[in-house]
């Protein structure tokens, strides 16, 4: 099978909803992933803040990994290991940090070429032949829902290194909502950052920013929120209930990873992914 | 000799090249993409929205006169092809020529040429490439073409926005990351002024917001635009903005911005993109056939001798060359042209002129937006024609059938107006060897859109009938051949400019006289010893000298000029030194008398000296440690109201000099907005990675300067950085108007601009600097100018006194001009009198006026004066005007 | 019916500005007509009062200003001469018309509106 599967840290903990809707989609358009063998933590903000060799050493094992077992393409769905991914990619074929390279490739016996295929989900599902897919086995229509698209910002920037969709006016996942039958809503916040691990340091931070990102979607009459990553999902789901600003109402938005709004739109049960989140999403499981 | 030359782009740079060229007897073809001329300044152009009103030096003018008279002129020229919607496919460099195919829409053509003009222009940044500001996806976001276009239709009154939000620099100034250009686009601070004027004449009580970072008014007139705008609550803010966002439901933009040091979202209903110059993809693919690579051509620059040549043979000018406005970029045609226009010797032999007798009407439809068939019926025994586009060929060639066919002498042509289309009807006739004389009647700018569609066939009818009365009594123009002038031309002002236009003609062959008020040549630039721009400035000054005495050039110190007579051609010029009179003959001449220096409200001290003094200077910057300057200390200020634009590339100048040669030096600049505009970017982009600091002031609010312990101390403005103390502090002193001016101004009698310096020519949009025939001007005397400008008019200016000498002696079918009934005169001397030009001379033995019609100019101030009526201003004929008189009248008294 | 003006251009300065107008959304009636010389200074005292001889009521001359004149002193002779003929008018009595030079700088169309403002 040529596509490899990282989890990441996240996907096996704080959103466990987000790896078990991936794979259940990935298995209703019956494709196969298969997990790296021995991955290890990408180094998401810890890692590449700390240590340059961290920053690139963590996910390039796991890409020599990836290739290591034959895999042409390699499906992340967390958005900071898919960052961090690409970055070591950047990095490589830039030729930087040689030593570097050269010695990961000594402990793992391989010669790195570089070349596998990366993708982050939504990428993976606007495959042509995955897309047509997952049209034909709709099962519950969305019903033209009103969704806002949300893509932060380490899916997006920066874009040499990503490269992937319009990094002011990203218009892919909306794309992919429409092929669902939902409506994607015209929003300004949705590239806006939400604090990211800035939730732990600066909480009255966090909760200032997804305010302002929650505010906007709402104004512009979306009834639930999508997204990508799963530090965004935390924070847009958990800090909702937070903030105290006066002149608010206090209607919260249900914030739902892609996979599960499409999993949802495909019939598969949804009640287990449903329950992890603090708003409760009000699509009927 | 008469070379071939390919012009790339017939914009307005490329028709004035082409023209020149043309004028000089070269054999130039002109390819443009689209099918129409005018590039920029052509806003009929299907698809591309063009500038409607140009602001030109001060005064605005409608964009189509930028190219319509020049177009029709070189259509019509037998030595030049004009190939419209054409493509150059192949073109490739062999043993110095240039071999190229051209895809024309009705032939192929391959062709060799000696040189290669590249005058394309620049397309708009397309705002796309920056989402962040929601071009293409909000409909509120609008780029300053649209909004143009939108006030030329009329359609914002018919919504008027409550709020209009502009935001500079979009495309441009990106620091080489991401989309746009690293350059500064060098017209979008002045273009967006003028929007905001137009805006604010139709919509006054609109709220307009430009949020910038610099303001680049260094253009002549920019400034006037901005006191308009803060006259009219017009708000600048010193913001860049990062992005647009959208009020939910409504869309209508919202612009997050810095206001007291907190965020303020305010909303808008408009927001106009000021687009910076980006690169046509054709015009790269074309460069890269000759080995040019997009990079080269971003960092070329010329060198001081070769401004436009990137090699031999291939040059690029206007604002291909460097971004720049449309008045700049005039300058740049002529002094790109300069080096293939050459001295005529040979007076053209005798033409054979076809003199016919018969009147026509030519009408002209303007592309169907005049109903000027209604107006057939109304001359039904005259033969006439109509055309409908003046720019194609087919129509000018009915044209040129027309008169031929039918034998016209005099033709009316009733169409648009005569500034537009004149030089190209004569050029027409012309070529043709036809000495045909044309009215015209301007149905368009002055009859159709004034009057409006019910009114138009009465007026036209009228207008059309007065002029045909009025033709009834001029004469067919006749040929006139000039023998004898002089091709002197006396240059006032030795310093930079003066002695440039002097190396450039004396080069050419034409003798010169400098005549320089102080006893040194130079003018201000004569110590400068720290390179500016490149150049030493003395050492350039003293060579320029030095070849001039070798060349043969009168150079005359301590001379002044006291009196001026004559007509052009012929001036009779009296300079004063060490208190003798001397004569001098010229056939031109050329004011480079420069500016003065304005210091502001500073005095100089041991610590705080101005940039003249720092200049001058070799070992005063390795003493301090630290140094800073200070900019607009003499300009900007109530003292001197304008931009004196060559102060803040002299101090990036200036101080990368410093930082390079002694990099642990502390540099800083003060400034309100800093004046690198176009490819001068790129030099405080170096000064930044550099280290030199730059510190903001707030508009006409200059820093404190106090003087602490030997060393100055500079507060600033801002809350995070101290207050700088340094060892030497060098004020930037403005330019203002020579004194001389006025006194100038009188003896030539050229006009003055508003702010004193000497006004070009208007209606002649060619970079003319000429504001009289046979006058003209070069350097700072017409506004300030960095070195480089300088020395690009000088050239300019010697481009065009070069074409005015050729144009002199050669024979010419003289239009308008007055002339002498001899048996009606009495030599009462009145007419010797009066004229302006003193042209009129009493012939011994005959005792009657001769005026000579070349050196006429035509005003006809001599035959209106005259008291038997023995002169007939053979334009407008006083039986004609009475006549005319009479029609317009209609049913009489 | 309306008074019946007549408006003198010079090439370099008015007709330029006249050109403008339209672009500033300025309309004029049908008595008023416009007429161009190459100069202002060709007009002659004689022509001016032809003018007003044929029905005229207003006849005015639009020149240049001061040093902005092509021909150096033309707008200046123009100004004498309907200054002669304004005085030739009074001189007979003739008060039904009257005759007026005004000098504009090219391109000042605020200017032009305020003296079309005034017929």
């Amino acid at each position: 099978m040529k596509t490899g599967y990282y989890p990441g840290c996240s996907l096996h903990s704080t959103a466990t909803e987000y790896n078990e809707s991936v794979l259940a989609v990935v298995k209703a358009i019956n494709d196969e992933v298969k997990e790296i063998e021995d991955w290890n933590c990408c180094g998401a903000t810890a890692g590449h803040s700390t240590s340059a060799e961290l920053a690139l050493g963590l996910p390039l094992r796991n890409l020599m990994l990836a290739e290591k077992e034959g895999f042409e393409e390699l499906l992340v769905p967390c958005a900071a290991c898919y960052n961090l991914f690409k970055t070591a990619q950047f990095e490589v074929a830039h030729g930087q940090k040689q030593d570097l390279v050269a010695d990961l490739e000594h402990q793992l016996g391989l010669t790195y070429q570089n070349k596998i295929n990366v993708l982050n989900f939504i990428e993976y599902v606007l495959k042509p032949e995955n897309i047509e897919k997952i049209k034909k086995l709709i099962k519950r229509p969305l019903g033209g829902i009103k969704v806002a698209a949300y893509y932060g910002c380490l899916l997006l920037r920066p874009h040499n290194v990503v490269g992937f969709d319009n990094p002011e006016r990203p218009t892919k996942m909306e794309k992919l909502l429409e092929a669902l039958g939902a409506s994607p809503v015209r929003w300004s916040a949705k590239n806006e950052c939400c604090g990211g691990s800035q939730a732990l340091s600066k909480p009255e931070l966090v909760v200032r920013l997804v305010n302002n990102i929650v505010t906007n979607a709402r104004d512009n009459e979306a009834e639930l929120i999508v997204t990508a990553c799963p530090l965004c999902q935390a924070n847009l789901d958990g800090r909702q209930i937070n903030w105290d600003f006066p002149d608010q109402n206090k209607q919260l938005l249900p914030v739902l990873y892609i996979s599960e709004l499409i999993g949802y739109a495909l019939g598969l049960p949804a009640e287990k992914w449903f329950a992890k989140h603090l708003v409760p999403p009000s699509l009927k499981a | 000799m008469t070379k071939s030359y390919l012009v790339i782009g017939a914009g307005a740079v490329g028709l004035q090249i082409a023209q020149d060229l043309k004028e000089n007897g070269h054999e130039v073809w002109l390819v443009e993409e689209s099918t129409m001329p005018g590039g920029k300044f052509n806003s009929q152009k299907p698809l591309e929205p063009g500038i409607n009103l140009a602001y030109f030096s001060g005064t605005y003018h409608p964009g189509d006169y930028l190219f319509t008279s020049k177009a029709v002129s070189l259509m019509a020229s037998k030595r030049v092809k004009v190939l419209y919607g054409s493509k150059i496919s192949v073109i490739k460099e062999e043993e110095g020529k240039f071999y190229t195919e051209i895809i024309a829409p009705k032939e192929n053509y391959t062709k060799v040429f000696d040189g290669v003009y590249f005058t394309p222009g620049f397309i708009p940044f397309n705002p796309e490439e920056k989402a962040e500001y929601l071009y293409g996806i909000n409909n509120f976001v609008l780029t300053g073409l649209e909004l143009e276009n939108l006030l030329k239709t009329g359609e914002l009154k018919k919504n008027p926005p409550e709020k209009v939000a502009f935001i500079q620099c979009v495309g441009s100034r990106n620091n080489g990351i991401g989309p746009g250009k690293p350059y500064c686009s060098g017209f979008c601070c002045l273009y967006s002024l003028k929007e905001i004027d137009l805006l604010k004449k139709v919509l006054p009580d609109t709220i307009v917001k430009v949020f910038y970072l610099d303001l680049r008014l260094y253009n002549k007139g920019a400034e006037k635009l901005y006191q308009k705008a803060v006259e009219n609550n017009v708000s600048f803010i010193r913001n860049m903005i990062s992005a647009i966002k959208e009020e939910p439901k409504s869309y209508k933009p919202i612009i997050r911005y810095l206001n007291n040091g907190r965020f303020k979202d305010e909303l808008f209903d408009l927001v106009v993109l000021a687009q910076g110059a980006e690169l046509s993809p054709n015009i790269k693919t074309l460069l890269a056939r000759l080995n040019i690579t997009e990079n080269e051509l971003l960092e070329f620059y010329g060198t001081p001798e070769n401004p436009h040549q990137i090699r031999p043979g291939i040059y690029f000018a206007g604002s291909f060359l460097n971004p720049m406005d449309g008045a700049d970029s005039m300058v740049s045609a002529g002094a790109a042209a300069f080096p293939q226009i050459n001295l005529k010797e040979s007076v053209q032999s005798t033409m054979e002129i076809k003199y016919f007798t018969n009147t026509g009407i030519i009408f002209c439809n303007c592309r169907g937006s005049l109903p000027v068939d209604e107006l057939k019926g109304t001359v039904a025994d005259l033969p006439s024609i109509t055309i409908s586009d003046c720019l194609n060929e087919d129509e000018l060639g009915k044209v040129r059938s027309f008169l031929l066919d039918n034998q016209i002498g005099k033709a009316v042509f009733a169409g648009c107006s005569k500034i537009k289309i004149m030089p190209g009807l004569e050029k027409l006739a012309y070529e043709e060897s036809i000495g045909a004389r044309f009215e015209v009647v301007n149905l368009k700018e002055q009859g159709y859109s004034l009057y409006g569609k019910e009114k138009f066939k009465a007026i036209a009818q009228k207008l059309l009938a007065g002029a045909l009365a009025r033709l009834k009594f001029s004469t067919t123009p006749a040929l006139k051949v000039k023998n004898d002038i002089t091709f002197d031309v006396v240059i006032i002002g030795g310093g930079l400019a003066g002695l440039k236009a002097a190396e450039a003609l004396t080069e050419k062959g034409v003798s010169v006289t400098v005549v320089e008020k102080q006893d040194s040549f130079g003018g201000k630039h004569k110590n400068k010893v720290i390179p500016l721009e490149g150049i030493n400035l003395k050492e350039f000054i003293e060579k320029i000298v030095l070849k001039l005495e070798n060349r043969g050039a009168l150079l005359l110190k301590n001379a002044e000029i006291v009196e001026v007579s004559g007509a052009p051609g012929n001036y009779q010029l009296i300079i004063e030194r060490f208190g003798k009179r001397l004569n001098i003959n010229a056939a031109a001449v050329i004011l480079a008398t420069g500016t003065q220096n304005s210091y502001g409200h500073y005095r100089k001290t041991s610590q705080i000296i101005f940039q003249e003094d720092l200049f001058s200077s070799a070992d005063l910057l390795s003493q301090c440690d630290s140094i800073g300057f200070l900019q607009c200390a003499g300009s900007r200020n109530d003292l001197n109201p304008i931009c004196s634009r060559n102060c803040c590339v002299s101090s990036l100048d200036a101080a990368i000099y410093v930082k390079e040669k002694f990099p642990e030096k502390d540099v800083f600049i003060f400034h309100q907005d800093i004046m690198a505009y176009g490819k001068y970017e790129y030099k405080y982009l170096k000064a930044r990675e550099l280290g030199i600091k730059f510190v903001v002031y707030n508009r006409g609010q200059y820093p404190e300067i106090k003087s602490i312990g030997g060393k100055i101390q500079v507060v600033t403005n801002e809350n995070y950085l101290d207050d700088v103390v340094l060892d030497l502090l060098v004020l930037a002193e403005g330019a203002v108007p020579n004194k001389e001016n006025e006194k100038l101004a009188e003896l030539f009698r050229v006009g003055l601009d508003e702010f004193g310096f000497l006004r070009e020519s208007h209606q002649d949009i060619s970079g003319g600097y000429f504001p009289k025939w046979g006058v003209f001007v070069a350097g700072e005397a017409q506004g300030p100018k960095t070195v480089r400008e300088i020395l690009s008019s000088a050239q300019n200016t010697a481009k065009n006194v070069l074409t005015y000498l050729n144009q002199l002696q050669n024979s010419q079918l003289k239009v308008n001009y007055s002339e002498v009934i001899e048996e009606k005169c009495a030599a009462c001397l009145t007419c010797v009198r009066v004229c302006p030009y003193s042209v009129p001379v009493v012939i011994n033995g005959k005792n009657v006026a001769y005026i000579d019609p070349i050196s006429c100019q035509g005003c006809g101030i001599c035959a209106s004066e005259c008291p038997n009526k023995a002169i007939v201003q053979n334009n407008r004929p006083h039986q004609g005007v009475l006549a005319e008189i009479r029609v317009l009248a209609g049913e009489g008294k | 019916m309306a008074a019946k003006v007549l408006i003198y251009q010079c090439s370099y300065c008015s007709y330029l500005t006249f050109d403008l107008l339209s672009q500033y959304k300025v309309s004029l009636q049908d008595n008023i007509f416009l007429t161009d010389l190459p100069c202002t200074g060709t007009i002659s005292v004689n022509m001016l009062l032809e003018a007003v001889e044929n029905g005229f009521e207003k006849v005015l001359v639009l020149g240049g200003t001061g040093n902005d004149c092509r021909f150096l002193k033309g707008s200046q002779r123009a100004q004498k001469r309907v200054e002669e003929a304004v005085k030739i008018l009074r001189e007979i009595g003739y008060d039904k018309a009257s005759i007026a030079f005004y000098g504009l700088k090219p391109g000042d169309v605020d200017s032009l509106k305020n003296i079309l403002n005034t017929i």
